[in-house]
């Protein structure tokens, strides 16, 4: 399990993106906005955080994994290249019919103990085609100018929007790292 | 579409989130059974660690949505275990048979409980293990129930009860099927499990018609896509009364094929 904040008014890598398209509702919404497996559940405002955010984890985590995903990631300069290998087990084809995408969250690990690291850089790119049961790899990046190598981390989320959803995607599977 | 992000204080949410410990004991009776049996359920709480708890007990009435259950609570000092000798009568003045949800309110509990004859020449019964609501299974993934058996002689063999409780506060439909030990397929059976609700069906092989089963195994799933179970069996023995209780377990092969890394993801204004 991984928890990661981002800053509501510099939103990356579309991940804000995500909230509002599983929220699919106008109108005013309260902070924190937050969720679990690229939308597939959310919530909003002021709650009962401990019990709330406890039965979202709980959920998510009795939930089987989509995919089989291996990512290395490699420093290159003022980029950090993700070489991703995946296997769809999601029992749909993957493709940009369902927008299915890898997103990397590059995030500093926090000066503080028990601190929750902030998304600062991200990547991101589509999957082509990929049935059911097949693998497929990729590489792609993300800038990583002026973080410290010893202490950059990241975590890729592959999701798409599942069969039956109209707005909500689903993640995937995740791998973090190093 | 516009939007509207309003930021609140929230002082307590960037806090680890840590829901609150929450188990099921899946079965349990205060009840009069066949041949002048009289079954009772004492239920064994202990609070961990070197810490006081708090904790609340939820009867689930067999048959009936529990999404308003009657509850009791109780406080442990640091490192007590505590034991509610027939906690149905006691805590809840309730004849009959039941689920229990407990409810750590502080701190963190060890919880197991027995339910047996309470027969004046000696007790008999079984051990009904708590399960941990994380446990419950999900739609996609099914529990499978072995060591199973049928006689057809009243007196002699076996019987098999398989239950279920529903860990969701909406109405869960489940599926049963049975098979003999070579995988022959003896029938499918469904029942719905209203919000938080128990039931039972007893003597499973003569429900799909099967008569003669020494060894048989069931698999039970959920149609409801936002559905959570336990699954448990309770094979008796015909001629003494005596049972043993089996949980329902995971094939491997229905198991994730990975490891799930869960992201939980907030969006907030720094500072």
């Amino acid at each position: 399990m991984l928890i990661i904040d981002q800053d509501v008014d510099a939103p990356l890598g579309g991940r804000l993106d995500r909230w509002f398209d599983s929220y699919n509702t106008p109108g005013t919404v309260y902070l924190p906005l937050v969720m679990v497996d690229s939308g597939e559940q959310i919530d909003s405002g002021d709650t009962s955080f401990t019990q709330v955010y406890g039965d979202m984890l709980d959920t998510a985590l009795t939930r089987p994994a989509g995919a089989r995903m291996a990512v290395e990631a490699t420093r290159i300069g003022s980029v950090l290249q993700f070489d991703v290998s995946i296997t769809n087990t999601s029992g749909e084809t993957l493709s940009a019919a369902n927008h299915a995408t890898l997103t990397a969250l590059v995030y500093e690990e926090p000066a503080t103990a028990n601190a929750i690291p902030l998304v600062v850089r991200t990547g991101t790119t589509a999957i082509t085609t990929l049935a059911d049961g097949d693998t497929g790899s990729t590489t792609f990046e993300a800038t990583v100018t002026g973080l410290n190598p010893s202490t950059t981390r990241w975590v890729v989320i592959a999701d798409y929007l599942p069969a039956g959803s109209t707005t909500a995607y689903d993640t995937l599977q995740a791998v973090e790292g190093p | 579409m516009q939007r509207w992000i309003v930021g609140i204080i929230v002082a307590a949410a960037a806090a680890a989130a840590v829901s609150a410990q929450t188990l099921y004991i899946p079965a349990s009776a205060n009840a009069d059974g066949v041949n002048q049996t009289r079954w009772r359920t004492d239920l064994q709480v202990k609070a961990v660690g070197d810490a006081p708890a708090s904790f609340t007990i939820e009867l689930l009435k067999t048959g009936v949505d529990n999404s308003e259950p009657t509850t009791t609570e109780h406080t442990l000092a640091a490192s007590e275990s505590l034991r509610l000798g027939n906690v149905l009568e006691t805590d809840f003045d309730y004849a009959g048979t039941a689920a229990l949800r407990i409810i750590a309110t502080d701190g963190g509990i060890l919880a197991t409980s027995r339910t047996y004859n309470d027969d004046p020449g000696g007790t008999y019964g079984q051990t009904v293990p708590a399960v941990i609501e994380s446990e419950a299974f999900p739609f996609g993934r099914d529990a499978t129930l072995i060591q199973l058996s049928r006689s057809p002689d009243p007196s002699a063999g076996f019987r098999t009860n398989i239950g279920f409780v529903n860990a969701v506060d909406s109405s869960t439909a489940i599926e049963v099927d049975v098979f003999e030990s070579d995988g022959t397929h003896l029938g499918t059976l469904t029942r719905n499990l209203p919000p938080f609700g128990h039931r039972q069906i007893n003597d499973v092989f003569h429900a799909v018609g099967a008569d003669d089963v020494p060894d048989g195994y069931a698999i039970v799933g959920t149609t409801s896509e936002d559905g959570r179970f336990i699954a448990y069996a309770s094979v008796v023995d015909n001629g003494s009364g005596d049972a043993i209780f089996i949980l329902g377990g995971v094939e491997v092969a229905s198991l994730p094929l990975d490891p799930r890394l869960v992201v939980f993801e907030s969006f907030m204004r720094p500072g």
